[in-house]
């Protein structure tokens, strides 16, 4: 069985039906993109898995490596090993990036059972971690996204990523908001997260971010449902020609 | 042992409709309930709070009667001395004596100190004295045979371009009523820091505080006021830019669980041209527990230059929890910098959704949200004795809080 399997989704915000019937499976060490026009449901995908509130599945089913996804709460999941990378990271003043990321870290071995890491061997396990992503020492030490540049905050995303080490990465529209020396840097880190193990849904609106992140699959949303499915060739289509061709196909 | 108060003697405290006192909790104050505390019970250094311990300088009042076998004041250096009220002269002192700054008329706690004024702490620090290690004031409250009450009085004068740091630490055990009157006046150039903790029984401890404070040209007070006790709590400050180039900072910090009231209320007054004043207000308030910020700017006519900021913002933790955030600027004058906001709200749920994606439950996230609400405003108290005495205090009291579950 596939790591996360979704069958016939359907979910709505505020009531109102968003995804109508989505069907996507992603093997353990894939990548997959899922594209689609603004208002054809991609957050509404990303934050479904995430377990936000008030984005309510209302029929079919999600299973993440076999259990029920959407029984669980949105830190269940993310200790399962699911990471959302925001396309809009929030500030938390008053807690530095450090303390989110050995909280969360402790949150996810607590569960397993494990014991808190070594306060210091996790400030040199995080410093190597920022390192290999241009970022400095002196960003875990501000507050969570509080005056980060658009850049700042996708690289701190891609520092938790990294450091938090999930079995699938949500990228929810990571490109937006990015100059392209910005995309790079960043694409380059979540390139270095590709281990032939560990699976990733790129979320995006533009072609543009699968130029740096090339996917095994490349999935079309339309109208709440995956509407075409293809290789790295169908995001060129979309490029070369936009979203029109294949939402007339329909 | 005193006889049970006198009834007829006893002022009546501010009605449900006073201004400033609509949302203190006084009103549920039955003075006749508390006796004068005659002289301070016995008390153990063990008593002190851990951060007080450690010798250095150190003034005890035990019930509002100074203790001079706790306090640790060898130490002091020329220029400064430290008294019991009862046993400083009237003479000789560098500012006004007791009674100058409080005004009787401004509130029944100050008019019943005065009516009981039996004890207190006299601080003296001359002309460019500077006053280090930083003054610790602890006020220790014993209950005897049933509630008590007691009035210590706090003076506190600074010479010209004098400097201290002061940490007064009210820990009380039992139902005692604590009213604490206290005046602070500021040479010249003067710069004080004065951190006030109550931490004093949650479960019946009541403590009322009014604080006068005047500061002379180019002086400076930095104070923080934290409630982390009582389940009746309220500290006044009202305090007066008497002189150009004056500034004051006044961090307040509320935190109350259970059934408490904790009521920070400050009136600043600007008196004359260039001075800056800043107020930044916090409260967390969980179970049943209510937290009242004020804070009152008056510019007065002429104070031209004023430069004064306020903010205060409170946390609901629950439904039944309540806040009252009252900011207010009343200007006379033409060319000022003025401004003030408060809000009263839950937990941001985008902040705890963030923490949760990444594995963090929801308690967990709550908890440290509300420590993060915390740190910023002790932050803002400047580094050193008063912020560490701040900072354990509030940390204690959110530990506590961990514990209890959330």
């Amino acid at each position: 069985m596939a790591l996360l399997e979704i069958s016939d989704l359907h979910a709505t915000v505020d009531g109102k039906p968003i995804l109508v019937g989505l069907d996507l499976s992603i093997g353990a060490g894939e990548v997959h993109a899922v594209m689609g026009p603004n208002g054809s449901g991609k957050s509404t995908l990303a934050y479904t898995l995430a377990g936000r509130d008030g984005y309510e599945p209302t029929a079919g089913k999600a299973t993440f490596d076999g259990r029920d996804l959407l029984a669980m709460a949105a830190d269940e999941r993310a200790r399962a090993g699911i990471f959302l990378a925001f396309q809009y990271p929030v500030e938390i003043p008053g807690v530095t990036g450090m303390n989110l990321l050995k909280t969360a870290v402790n949150a996810v071995r607590a569960s397993r059972g494990e014991a808190e890491l070594d306060a210091m061997e996790f400030l040199r396990f995080v410093r190597a971690k920022a390192a290999t992503l241009g970022i400095g020492d002196d960003m875990p030490k501000r507050a969570v996204n509080v005056g980060f540049s658009g850049g700042e905050k996708k690289r701190f995303e891609v520092l938790q990523l990294a450091t938090l080490e999930p079995r699938l990465a949500i990228l929810d529209e990571t490109d937006s908001g990015l100059d392209v020396d910005a995309l790079r840097v960043v694409a380059d880190g979540i390139n270095a997260l590709r281990d032939g193990k560990r699976s990733m849904l790129v979320i995006t609106h533009y072609q543009r971010l699968l130029d740096y992140i090339v996917p095994d699959h490349v999935h079309i949303l339309a109208g709440g449902r995956i509407i075409r499915s293809g290789g790295p060739d169908l995001a060129r289509e979309v490029e070369a020609s936009g979203y029109g061709p294949l939402l007339a196909a329909e | 042992m005193a006889s049970r108060s006198d009834i007829s003697t006893l002022p009546s405290l501010p009605g449900r409709k006073a201004e400033y006192w609509q949302h203190s909790g006084v009103q549920r104050l039955d003075l006749a309930a508390f006796r004068p505390a005659a002289a301070g019970p016995s008390a153990s250094v063990d008593a002190l709070p851990a951060a007080h311990a450690a010798p250095a300088l150190r003034v005890v009042l035990v019930n509002g009667r100074f203790n001079a076998a706790l306090s640790a004041l060898d130490g002091l250096p020329d220029g400064v001395t430290v008294r019991g009220l009862a046993a400083a002269p009237g003479a000789g002192v560098v500012g006004p004596v007791p009674g100058t700054l409080a005004r009787a008329d401004a509130s029944a706690f100050v008019a019943l100190g005065d009516a009981n004024l039996d004890d207190g702490v006299v601080v003296d620090i001359a002309d460019g004295v500077r006053l280090v290690p930083a003054l610790s004031l602890v006020s220790l409250g014993r209950e005897i045979d049933g509630p008590v009450m007691f009035h210590p009085r706090l003076v506190v004068r600074l010479g010209r371009a004098a400097s201290a740091t002061l940490v007064e630490h009210h820990s009380g055990s039992g139902a005692c009523l604590a009213n604490e009157v206290g005046e602070i006046v500021l040479g010249e150039g003067a710069s004080l820091v004065h951190a006030r903790i109550q931490d004093d029984d949650a479960a019946t401890g009541r403590n009322i505080s009014t604080l006068w404070v005047e500061a002379a040209a180019r002086a400076r007070y930095d104070g923080v006021a934290l409630h982390v006790g009582a389940v009746l709590a309220r500290h006044e400050l009202h305090l007066r830019l008497a002189g150009k180039g004056g500034e004051a900072r006044f961090v307040g910090i509320a935190l109350a669980d259970g059934t408490r009231i904790a009521d920070l209320t400050a009136f600043l007054t600007h008196a004359v041209p260039d001075c800056r004043s800043r107020q930044l207000f916090r409260a967390v308030a969980d179970d049943e527990a209510r937290t009242v910020l004020q804070g009152k700017v008056r510019v007065e006519a002429g104070a031209d230059g004023t430069d004064a900021h306020q903010l205060l913002r409170a946390l609901l933790l629950s439904p039944r929890a309540e806040a009252d955030a009252r900011p207010e600027l009343e200007i006379y004058a033409d060319d000022v910098a003025c401004s003030h906001g408060a809000a009263v709200g839950d937990l941001d749920p985008d902040q705890i959704f963030y923490l949760a994606a990444r594995g963090i439950p929801e308690a967990e996230a709550r908890r440290l949200l509300v420590a993060a609400f915390v740190e910023q405003a002790i932050d803002a108290v400047p580094e050193g004795a008063a912020r560490d005495a701040v900072a354990a205090a509030a940390h204690d009291w959110l530990a506590r809080k961990a514990e209890g579950g959330a």
